[in-house]
């Protein structure tokens, strides 16, 4: 336990510079995308008017009021790329011990103990990155949302409480399954990836690549199936559906730790 | 110190002590380093450094009580022996090349008597 | 004893690399595993560590299937790059139970390395006097050296067989690989010769020298230019 924990501050003390910087840019840009959007809005306007020669709030009519949902549209697609980052930080934290400038796996193989504290310390890194990415962009949005406010003239604003896009308000809702939820999905994919990488860390090449495209094959025909499954029977309510769904889930999850673990232990190459 | 790969490294630690021996660098009764130091010394494996110091046991050359340094025979017998088996051994070298090139034994006893106290004389006035 | 049974090895499709390799490490001494480049000697060694998968085959230490009386000194860096020198040893400290930080202070004293050196700003033979701190400062029966004196000049060279002469040696079996031996000859107890995949030849060396008369330079040269 105390070596798990030891671990997890080594991963995290090796990458927090990168995190850091990585998280801060995303939260900036994020600001400046609003910050931009209100200032291009008011140009807008006063173009229209000097254009077209009318009065503002009749330019303000033609041109529409700026809600604080368009200000913050192109957030999605910002945390799409703050996701794919995480991504490329799970695969990023198992390559760089084989391949970066000293081969620490050789040290994290060979210390004393079970090896599932490598595994664990890597994952709870990734857990930390990820619930503390989805916390500040909770935050971000909250301080964009008065800046907003501050920012705009009243007569320009489309008065819309917290109005945030649909996909945003499905992630960042304060209910706490849903949250919850995010995080699981999260963590179960990180852990689907990991168990991919140990795969090829442990065949390499042909073998290593058969077996991914294994497990791919694997979770599509069980999630799919699963779902038409239940489809068709048509039995079951739709509590029980997602109970099901819910164990299925929870079952693989398990299967990708078990797995990863075992790979570590058997068959890993360094 | 340098060692013939060829022939065991063991023997050619008992050697370098018989030469300190015969020549009266470690005298009778002196006490000599232990395996361990003995190994670092010569850049040996302490194993090596043990079957050495058997050896030498065994041939009476030091003689070793429990739980105190070895030591260098106090047998003057055995030190005499020594020298006589290093010149007997050195001779027998000697001897072999210069039969090799055929020279007479006359002319060789005049050439070691001059080479010798030439070096000697040498010695002395350096 | 250090007990290796039967290892098998294959890479691939590829000929197998080990074809079923046994020979033992007495404790106390120091064997050397010689083999010319490619042979799988560091396959071996990471076999015996479990860095990497095999076929086929065991490995016992005094009778157990057990890895925590092996110490492994590989012929790279293990340690992350952002370290310096004093942090990795204080990694060592925290992580390690048998770790013993009298001998690595002395150890580090004698090949003159210092704490605050960055790790990988280190020369190549001082990383090799490194690595060897890190391998002969853990308590531990068996130690496993992976070319020790590959790429390193001939006073480091020095240095280095120095420790194998010296009170770190007591206690430990060593096991060490190297293609070039020439220098080392006279530390060596005994020699196990690999070639394609099998142990072909294995001798005490001091038996060598006294019945056979021959270094193991000459061993050498008869098992592998025949």
């Amino acid at each position: 336990m105390k070596q798990y924990l030891m671990l997890t501050n080594e991963e995290l003390k090796r990458s927090w510079k990168m995190i850091i910087s990585i998280i801060l840019a995303m939260a900036g840009i994020e600001i400046l995308t609003v910050v931009g959007r209100v200032i291009y809005h008011e140009r807008q306007v006063q173009e229209y008017m000097s254009y077209a020669k009318v009065s503002e709030s009749d330019a303000i009519r033609t041109i529409e009021k700026l809600s604080f949902e368009q200000a913050s549209s192109y957030f999605s697609y910002i945390i799409l790329i703050g996701v794919a980052l995480v991504l490329l930080y799970a695969v990023q934290i198992w390559y760089r011990d084989w391949l970066g400038e000293s081969k620490y796996i050789y040290r994290l193989l060979l210390l004393p103990g079970n090896r599932a504290k490598i595994f664990f310390a890597k994952f709870t890194s990734l857990a930390l990155v990820i619930i503390s990415f989805i916390g500040l962009q909770w935050v971000v949005i909250q301080l964009s949302f008065v800046i907003f406010n501050w920012m705009i003239k009243d007569d320009y604003r489309a008065t819309s409480t917290l109005g945030l896009s649909r996909t945003l308000k499905q992630l960042y809702t304060m209910n706490l399954v849903d949250v919850l939820v995010i995080v699981t999905l999260a963590l179960f994919t990180v852990s689907f990836l990991f168990m991919l990488i140990l795969l090829e860390r442990s065949y390499r090449k042909t073998k290593g690549l058969l077996f991914i495209v294994l497990e791919v094959i694997a979770i599509v025909v069980i999630m799919m199936g699963g779902m038409y499954i239940i489809e068709t029977l048509d039995i079951f309510l739709s509590q029980e559906i997602s109970a099901i769904m819910i164990a299925i889930f929870v079952l693989y999850f398990i299967y990708t730790i078990w797995k990863s673990l075992r790979l570590l232990k058997w068959k890993i190459s360094v | 110190m340098q060692f013939d790969q060829r022939s065991p490294v063991y023997l050619q630690v008992v050697r370098w002590f018989k030469e300190q021996i015969a020549t009266e660098e470690l005298k009778c009764g002196q006490e000599i380093p232990s395996r361990r130091e003995i190994a670092a010394q010569l850049g040996i494996n302490p194993n090596t450094a043990q079957k050495a110091y058997k050896e030498m046991e065994e041939q009476n050359l030091i003689t070793t009580e429990r739980n105190v340094p070895s030591k260098i025979t106090m047998d003057q017998e055995i030190v005499k022996k020594v020298r006589t088996e290093m010149l007997d051994e050195a001779v027998a070298q000697f001897i072999e090349a210069v039969q090799a090139i055929q020279i007479p034994l006359g002319e060789v006893v005049t050439k070691v008597e001059t080479v010798y106290q030439s070096t000697e004389r040498r010695k002395v006035d350096a | 004893m250090l007990e290796v049974h039967g290892l098998k090895k294959r890479y691939g499709r590829k000929k197998p690399i080990l074809e079923g390799v046994s020979f033992s490490v007495r404790p106390d001494s120091i064997t050397c595993l010689i083999g010319l480049n490619g042979e799988g000697k560091s396959t071996i060694l990471k076999a015996i560590m479990g860095l990497v998968p095999v076929d086929a085959g065991t490995v016992l230490v005094d009778g157990e299937v057990s890895r925590d009386k092996i110490a492994f000194v590989p012929d790279l860096q293990t340690m992350p790059g952002y370290m310096t020198i004093g942090d990795a040893l204080l990694y060592m400290n925290d992580y390690y139970p048998d770790w013993n930080p009298k001998v690595a202070e002395e150890l580090m004293g004698l090949f003159k390395l210092l704490t605050t050196d960055k790790i990988l700003e280190l020369s190549k033979g001082n990383q090799a006097k490194f690595s060897l701190v890190l391998g002969f400062a853990l308590d531990r029966p068996y130690l496993l050296l992976d070319e020790p004196f590959a790429g390193i000049d001939l006073f480091t060279k020095e240095q280095i067989a120095w420790i194998f002469s010296s009170h770190y040696m007591e206690g430990r079996g060593i096991l060490m690989t190297t293609h070039e031996i020439i220098e080392i000859e006279h530390l060596i107890d005994r020699v196990v010769f690999l070639q394609d995949g099998r142990i072909i030849d294995e001798h005490d060396t001091e038996e060598m020298r006294e019945v056979y008369g021959k270094s193991v330079q000459d061993r050498m040269r008869e098992v592998y230019q025949r």
